[in-house]
């Protein structure tokens, strides 16, 4: 007891500096994105939904945004503090889409069914007997499955997604942080890193992501 | 920060294991003559527990975009009257109509309405200076607000009253005022759907009954978002009396669409497909009601 107590101490001690440094770092990083270059030449305007966050190298970070229908957007990330990360940070855009299906469950049911049988003197006696009965129900149900609107990981060149989107819809965007560092450059091999993930936009053009004659 | 949140999981296994412990001392027997039924244990319950996701929310700018593109007329009727910004007197009316006015401001903005847009500025910034964050503010921008409706050039309203929103935003996040951020979010969504819901006539299946639809993904994400910040006092208060719309919300009917695509042109990519929420009249109605209460406490300084 005494040592499991003494674990607990020592695991306090030693996670409450653990998690300030966490804390110092993600506010350290407040504001990364604006250094992020984006591009308000096109009409495009700094998108709120836009996050900075501090990572460790090999992180993989989440985030959800709302997108509206007939509006332009554009995602990108960055790392402005290290070159060696320039066309590395990777990330993929996902969507949760709800898709009606049937699924049957098989149903156990004990039922309790009366016999009537007649005793020794002929008089009729009722009898409660539970009974197992399996039956198969269908059930219409909205199963959740994981689309991928855009993968930047097969895309080599572009670190940028545009799109628009024919209804509003809800996007998960997911960050890869590579571990880059200690290869010759500024950034140490388990150091810390401010990531932007800047998100634009600008009311769609009107022929955009429409054929013409 | 992150750290901490690997915790949830392990909170909401122990509570499930304390939930399923309670419920085996209280066996209750079943009726008589009714039939007893034992679900195959093959039956799936899905519970996603998400901790490393980041909930952002759209700001009133992108929504109001959206008014417009509907053909929406500009009401300023809608709008919390600057005038009241004498009632807030408390730091959580202040915040939650720091919200609200950043969202008339960015109405205003849209819609280049040069002197409404300059007595929203002037109005967040006396609020700013009692949330003490008018140091967030860079003073160029009413310069800058002034001069653009002097000259009638009124293009660059919306970039400039988009700038103030950030700059309150980023500062907030700086200085660790996480609960005031989020009570700013909160204010800002009430005041950008009651002035949708109370923009156009409500038909089923129309435009805009599908973009009053749509803010359930928009709720989804608030709540999300105030989840972080819940063991604030105010934060509490605020998430029960959004309760009763995102109970709303979650109850719309959700309608098959069509099959999901994503296509690419000139680099380009167009996301189309998938399921819709549908709103009837009644619906409507009620959400209209939900929606006033819920502003109704906040530009009347009642939560």
């Amino acid at each position: 007891m005494k040592k499991l107590i003494n674990k607990i101490l020592l695991l306090a001690l030693v996670s409450v500096p653990m998690l300030s440094h966490a804390q110092g770092s993600q506010y350290m990083c407040n504001g990364v994105v604006q250094d992020c270059i984006y591009n308000k030449k096109d009409g495009y305007v700094y998108n709120q939904q836009s996050q900075s966050g501090a990572f460790m190298q090999g992180d993989t970070a989440k985030v959800t945004l709302v997108v509206y229908k007939n509006m332009d957007y554009r995602i990108s990330a960055c790392c402005p503090d290290y070159e060696e990360m320039d066309g590395k940070l990777k990330f993929r855009v996902i969507e949760e889409v709800k898709e009606a299906a049937w699924v049957t469950n098989t149903v156990t049911e004990t039922v309790v069914e009366t016999i009537y049988t007649t005793d020794e003197y002929d008089n009729e006696v009722a009898e409660d007997v539970e009974k197992q009965v399996t039956k198969e129900v269908k059930k219409r149900v909205f199963t959740k499955k994981e689309v991928i609107r855009y993968d930047g990981y097969k895309d080599e060149e572009a670190s940028l997604f545009e799109f628009i989107s024919d209804k509003t819809r809800k996007l998960i965007v997911e960050v890869y942080i590579p571990e880059v560092g200690g290869e010759g450059g500024d950034l140490e091999a388990g150091q810390i890193v401010c990531v932007g993930l800047l998100v634009e936009h600008r009311p769609a053009p009107k022929n955009l992501g429409k054929f013409g004659k | 920060m992150k750290k901490l949140k690997t915790w949830k999981p392990f909170i909401f296994g122990a509570i499930g294991v304390s939930m399923t412990l309670v419920g085996c001392g209280e066996e209750t027997p079943a009726p008589e003559n009714e039939p007893v039924v034992n679900k195959d244990t093959t039956e799936v319950v899905e519970v996603a527990v998400e901790d490393n996701m980041q909930y952002s929310v759209p700001t009133p700018n992108e929504l109001f975009n959206v008014l417009k593109s509907l053909n929406m007329p500009f009401n300023a009727s809608l709008m919390n009257d600057p005038a009241n910004v004498e009632n807030y007197t408390e730091s959580m009316s202040q915040a939650l109509n720091f919200g609200v006015y950043s969202a008339d401001l960015a109405m205003a903005a849209s819609y280049n309405e040069g002197t409404n847009t300059l007595a929203y500025f002037k109005v967040i910034r006396k609020l700013g200076e009692s949330l003490n964050i008018n140091n967030a503010f860079d003073e160029t921008v009413f310069k800058r607000v002034e001069e653009n409706i002097n000259s009638g050039s009124t293009d660059s309203l919306t970039v400039l009253s988009n700038d103030t929103y950030y700059d309150a935003y980023s500062y907030l996040q700086e200085n660790q005022r996480g609960a005031t951020l989020a009570m700013i979010v909160v204010g800002g969504w009430a005041e950008s759907i009651h002035i949708l819901a109370n923009s156009g006539t409500f038909v089923e299946g129309s435009e805009f009954s599908k973009r009053l639809a749509d803010q359930r993904l928009t709720m989804e994400n608030l709540m999300g978002f105030l989840m972080d910040y819940q063991d604030d006092e105010n934060i509490a208060i605020i998430m029960e009396e959004l309760i009763p719309l995102d109970e709303f919300f979650m109850n719309l009917e959700v309608i098959e669409g069509d099959a999901i695509s994503t296509s690419e042109e000139d680099g380009v990519y167009v996301l189309t497909g998938g399921s819709d929420v549908s709103m009837s009249a009644a619906d409507f109605e009620i959400l209209k009601t939900l929606v006033s209460d819920l502003r109704g406490s906040i530009v009347n300084a009642e939560l």
